[in-house]
C-alpha cells in the first residue's frame, strides 16, 4: 500500500457526507456519517461510522453501523458491527456479538 | 485481512483529518468539516475551518473556511480568510479572501476579491449581481454617491 | 443402572448421535446434546445441537445453541448460532447471536428472535 494519507479516502468523525462516492483504487474508511452511494475497491466502516444506503466494494469490514444494500465479495461484520438490509457477498464472515437483520446471499460473479 | 498489524498501525495514522483519496470522486454534500484534504474529485459546498486541494485535487464548489491551500484546481466560490496558491494551483470562479499568499507558477483566472466580509459582502451581493468588475471602487461609489449626489443635484 | 462399568469413575457420555449413514424422514425432539451426521428431512428441535460437516438436515432446525459445520436448508431458530467454515445454509436464520466464520455458505433471511425464548 502506498502513502496511506493520500491515496485512502478517510471520512473523519463528525463528518457527515451525503451523495455519491467513488473511492477509485483505493480504500475507503469511514469514521462519520455517509448516506448515499459509495463504490470502491475496500470500505471499512469504523466503530462509530455510520453508512446508510447502497456499498458496492470488493472487500467491507464492519465495525459500525450500516443500513441498505450491500454487494462485495467478501464481508466481514466485526463484534461491534450492525448490518441491517441487504446483502449480497461471496465469503462472509460475521463475529459473535455482531447484529445482522436481513438477507444475506451470494453475490453475482461480476462485482462492482 | 484488515486487521492484520501493518493495517492498524496505519490505520491508527488517520483520524486527524478528512482526506479524499487521489483517485476518489464524490458529488454531493459535505457538512461539519474541520479539516478536510482533497487529492481526488470533489463536487460539492463546503463550510470549514482547514481546506487543503492537493496537487492532484480537483475542487469544483464553494468553499467557506478560514484557511485555503490550493496546489490543484479549484472551480467555484471560494470566500476565506487566509488564502495559499502554490505553484501548481489553478482557480476559477471567484476568489474572495483576506489575506492571499500566491506562488509564482499558480494560475488564477478567477474575480478576486480582498478584505471580503459578510458586511460587505451583503452589499456587494447586489453588485455582484450586476456583474460590476471593481467591486472596491463600487463601495467607494455607493459611499460616495451619497455625497456626490447632492453636489449633482446642485 | 445400564451398564457394569463400576470402575469407570467417568459419567457415561450424555449425547445421541445420528451417524453419517442414517437418513431420518420426520421429527425429532432430543433434551440432551445431540450430534447430527446424517440426513434429516425434518425437524429437530434440541438444547446444544451440533450439526456435523456429513450433516444434512432439511426443515427447521430449534434449539439454544446450534453449531453447524454441515448443511442445512430450512429454517434455524435459536438463542446462539455458530456456522463453522464447512458450513452451507439456505433459508431462514432466527436468533439473538450469530457468528459466521469465513468460508461459510450463507444464503439467508436474518431476523432476530424476539426475547422470550421458551
Amino acid at each position: 500500500m502506498t502513502s496511506l494519507h493520500e491515496d485512502t479516502t478517510y471520512i473523519l468523525g463528525d463528518l457527515i457526507m451525503e451523495g455519491a462516492l467513488d473511492g477509485g483504487d483505493h480504500p475507503v474508511v469511514i469514521d462519520g456519517q455517509f448516506n448515499g452511494d459509495i463504490t470502491a475497491t475496500d470500505v471499512i466502516i469504523r466503530e462509530q461510522g455510520k453508512v446508510t444506503g447502497t456499498v458496492k466494494a470488493k472487500t467491507v469490514v464492519i465495525n459500525g453501523y450500516f443500513n441498505g444494500n450491500l454487494i462485495c465479495e467478501s464481508l466481514n461484520v466485526a463484534a461491534t458491527g450492525i448490518v441491517e438490509g441487504e446483502v449480497q457477498a461471496n465469503a462472509l464472515s460475521i463475529d459473535l456479538g455482531a447484529e445482522v437483520i436481513g438477507s444475506i446471499s451470494r453475490a453475482n460473479a461480476k462485482s462492482k | 485481512m484488515q486487521n492484520s498489524p501493518r493495517s492498524r498501525r496505519q490505520m491508527d495514522k488517520l483520524g486527524s483529518k478528512t482526506v479524499i483519496g487521489a483517485s476518489a470522486n464524490f458529488t454531493g454534500k459535505i457538512t461539519n468539516v474541520r479539516v478536510i484534504e482533497v487529492h481526488g474529485k470533489v463536487h460539492a459546498d463546503l463550510t470549514a475551518e482547514k481546506v487543503t486541494i492537493g496537487q492532484a485535487g480537483y475542487f469544483d464548489g464553494a468553499i467557506r473556511a478560514d484557511l485555503v491551500v490550493v496546489s490543484g484546481h479549484y472551480e467555484g466560490k471560494m470566500q476565506a480568510g487566509s488564502v495559499w496558491v502554490t505553484a501548481t494551483a489553478s482557480v476559477s470562479g471567484k476568489l474572495h479572501y483576506e489575506t492571499l499568499q500566491m506562488d509564482r507558477g499558480a494560475a488564477l483566472n478567477c474575480h478576486i476579491v480582498h478584505n471580503w466580509t459578510v458586511k460587505n459582502a451583503a452589499a456587494r451581493s447586489a453588485n455582484d449581481d450586476a456583474d460590476s468588475p471593481l467591486p472596491k471602487a463600487s463601495n467607494k461609489a455607493k459611499a460616495g454617491a451619497e455625497t456626490a449626489s447632492p453636489e449633482e443635484g446642485a | 443402572m445400564f451398564g457394569k462399568n463400576s470402575a469407570s469413575p467417568v459419567a457415561p457420555l450424555n449425547y445421541s448421535q445420528i451417524n453419517e449413514d442414517v437418513r431420518i424422514r420426520g421429527t425429532i425432539t432430543v433434551s440432551e446434546r445431540p450430534v447430527v451426521a446424517g440426513q434429516l428431512d425434518g425437524n429437530i428441535y434440541a438444547d446444544t445441537l451440533h450439526i456435523a460437516s456429513t450433516a444434512i438436515i432439511t426443515g427447521e432446525v430449534s434449539a439454544e445453541s446450534v453449531t453447524i459445520d454441515g448443511k442445512v436448508l430450512g429454517s434455524i431458530v435459536a438463542d446462539k448460532v455458530f456456522l463453522s467454515a464447512t458450513a452451507h445454509f439456505e433459508g431462514q436464520l432466527q436468533c439473538q447471536n450469530v457468528a459466521v466464520d469465513n468460508g461459510a455458505y450463507v444464503d439467508a433471511k436474518f431476523t432476530k428472535e424476539p426475547a422470550t425464548n421458551g
